[in-house]
């Protein structure tokens, strides 16, 4: 199998290059276009009560999708929002995902939903977060470039700004400074991230654009 | 090496260090009595000794063991709740102290943790108990709000699949519907007579008598109902066949069927909110809604249309305590699950007590017994005159009599209805 992403980073979609007995697996919807000779079989995310918990709670569909082919053929998967798309290749590695990023992966890795904590949700990253672990490859996508930072030691991300990040990495809410510059500063709550490991962000934040909207009409 | 050499077998965990590719790998972890063994899948091995080993604890679970060298170029972590006992006994002593601590803070992250989650739980519990009786609630406070035309339409919709429904209660193609003046008329004005003293006394209630052999009777939305001929069949006085009647009118005129609907609206409503896409549920949720039209069964609802039922007969005059009689000779256990006035009620003796409670806390009148020829009524439903089938050249009035009931005694049939 042959995967490569196009059209970075704003309108970043997969290019997959099936041959026999490949697989991948994807979202619900985010096939954009394929050829005549791929195959498509719809399942439940993880078994029908894991699939609407992963549906609620980790803002993934309630179906994915699993594309093969007897002979060879391309597929073009895609996300929603406009922005870059990153592959990961995990080996035996975990990773964490924010509701709503997955986008593929290989047959080798497992989908599952840990708890994420309620600091985590009254920092506005959700309760919950879809833990990929195993052996291949996944993509995710995000709103805006993706941007990866090593870190060690203590690292601040504005809220709503973090896409992925492995499980050695320690995560808290807090104040980006004192009392006065969190609220008129506009920095309000920040996520402190401490190390070792790599977090994923992304440039643009959703709850921002959402803000700035809002704004222009009212 | 052999595996005697280890102490308290592998751990699954992991390797940072700038000498693999990307940075990381997953690894399994061993302990010898110098140091940790991380391998990694394709063969490559990492060693960190005791003495070199700085121990921190972080991590998105707050419980990650860190082990790493003095310029952090190497770190092996591991999650595994036994590692750091295992970690103790392996370095014998030498990472005692600093273990001590680092347990200590584990455990304190793992009961905030897991207060937090049960918390959610509880919280996710309590929303649904609350959002299930806002749906309720909420089905109830709309429905007074509702025209009554609209129970009519709703009558008339599921009209046909309310007969293929009694069809398929004794696996007939089709429903015969006994039309004869005389079986029908007196029971209509059984029925309008008691309308009268209805909560609903404007509604026009439409009686249908069936052919079929089940003892039930079924009420549709704005005012049809269907009487069965089992019914008719198994009462032992008129005055349990009008409870049974005003039984399945309190079912219309508390528009029980609408509430149903209104309650399924609510739950796929609240799916989608919660669930988002939920496409193709909502063919099931159309499904809900017909079968919800059809017959209401909650225990809530056969509960209020007893006591209504109570309320009709005694403002009719007629004694309530019929209902009690009725509910009481009934079999127990083995009752068609599809039928209203029998069905989902294997809480009988509630509801005798219910009805009993009720009727002793209504102001005591003076009853009279229902004037209707339960006989005539037989005996016109044996003799009735049925159009013959499938011969339009008769249609000029050539009817044949049909013995319609064959000839078995009347007690020998009640026993065979009640025994099903
Ligand atoms: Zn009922």
């Amino acid at each position: 199998m042959e995967a490569e992403t196009r059209n970075r980073p704003s309108f970043a979609n997969i290019k997959v290059d099936l041959g026999a007995g490949d697989r991948i697996i994807a979202e619900a919807g985010a096939m954009a276009s394929m050829s005549s000779s791929i195959n498509v079989t719809t399942r439940w995310n993880g078994g029908c009560f894991g699939a609407f918990l992963r549906r609620i709670f980790g803002g993934e569909t309630l179906f994915v999708n699993e594309f093969t082919t007897a002979s060879q053929g391309e597929l073009v998967l895609t996300q929603p929002m406009p922005g870059d798309i990153e592959c990961i290749e995990l080996k035996g590695t975990t990773l964490f995902l924010q509701p709503g990023a997955f986008l593929a992966c290989e047959p080798g890795v497992n989908l599952g939903l840990g708890w994420a904590g309620i600091a985590s949700f009254v920092g506005g990253e959700g309760l919950f977060r879809l833990k990929v672990s195993g052996n291949g490859k996944i993509w995710f996508g995000a709103y805006g470039g993706i941007f990866a930072k090593e870190v060690e030691g203590e690292y601040v991300v504005d809220t709503g700004h973090l896409v992925a990040y492995e499980p050695s990495i320690s995560i808290r809410m807090g104040m980006a400074g004192g009392i006065f510059s969190s609220f008129f500063g506009g920095e309000g709550l920040v996520t402190r991230v401490t190390g070792p490991g790599r977090i994923y962000m992304q440039s643009r934040s959703l709850d921002g654009l959402a803000a700035w909207t809002n704004g222009q009409i009212w | 090496m052999f595996d005697d050499d280890f102490l308290d077998g592998e751990f699954e965990g992991g390797v940072f260090s700038k000498d693999i590719d990307g940075g990381r790998a997953g690894a399994s972890i061993r302990m010898d009595d110098l140091g940790l063994i991380a391998l990694l899948s394709d063969g490559e091995q990492f060693f960190l000794s005791y003495s070199e080993c700085n121990l921190e604890i972080g991590g998105a679970s707050g419980r990650m063991v860190f082990c790493r060298n003095d310029d952090r170029s190497l770190t092996i972590f591991c999650e595994d709740k036994k590692f750091t006992a295992a970690l103790e006994r392996a370095s014998g002593g030498e990472l005692l102290e600093r273990l001590e601590e680092i347990n200590a803070t584990g455990r304190r992250r793992s009961l905030a943790g897991q207060f937090g989650f049960w918390g959610f739980l509880v919280g996710c519990a309590l929303l649904l108990v609350g959002g299930w009786y806002g749906i309720l609630w909420g089905a109830r406070a709309a429905v007074p709000h509702v025209p009554f035309t609209v129970d009519q339409q709703l009558g008339e919709a599921v009209y046909e699949q309310a007969l293929d429904e009694v069809a398929q209660m004794t696996g007939e193609e089709k429903v015969t519907l006994i039309e004869d003046d005389a079986v029908r008329l007196p029971l209509q004005k059984l029925v309008d007579d008691l309308a009268v003293h209805s909560r609903m006394p404007q509604v026009k209630f439409q009686v249908l008598v069936c052919d079929t052999e089940i003892p039930n009777a079924v009420a549709l939305p704005g005012g049809r109902m269907i009487v069965f001929r089992g019914l008719i069949d198994l009462v032992e006085t008129p005055e349990e066949l009008l409870a049974v009647l005003a039984h399945e009118m309190s079912h219309v005129t508390l528009r029980h069927h609408l509430q149903s609907i209104g309650e399924s609206i609510g739950v796929i409503v609240a799916l989608d909110i919660l669930v988002g896409d939920v496409g193709g549920l909502v063919a099931l949720g159309a499904e809900a809604l017909r079968a919800a039209a059809l017959m209401s069964k909650s225990r809530e609802h056969e509960h209020e249309a007893d006591l209504e039922g109570v309320r009709m007969l005694h403002k009719a005059g007629i004694d309530p305590a019929h209902a009690i009689g009725m509910l009481e000779s009934l079999p127990h256990g083995d009752i068609p699950d599809a039928l209203d006035w029998l069905s989902s009620h294997p809480d009988i003796e509630e509801r005798v007590a219910a009805i009993r409670k009720l009727v002793d806390e209504l102001p005591p009148r003076a009853y009279s017994p229902l004037d209707f020829d339960l006989e005539g009524l037989r005996a016109a439903m044996r003799n009735r005159v049925v159009p013959a089938e499938d011969a339009p050249e008769n249609k000029d009035g050539d009817r044949k009599k049909v013995n319609a009931a064959d000839a078995k005694p009347e007690n020998e049939k009640r026993e065979e209805a009640l025994a099903k």
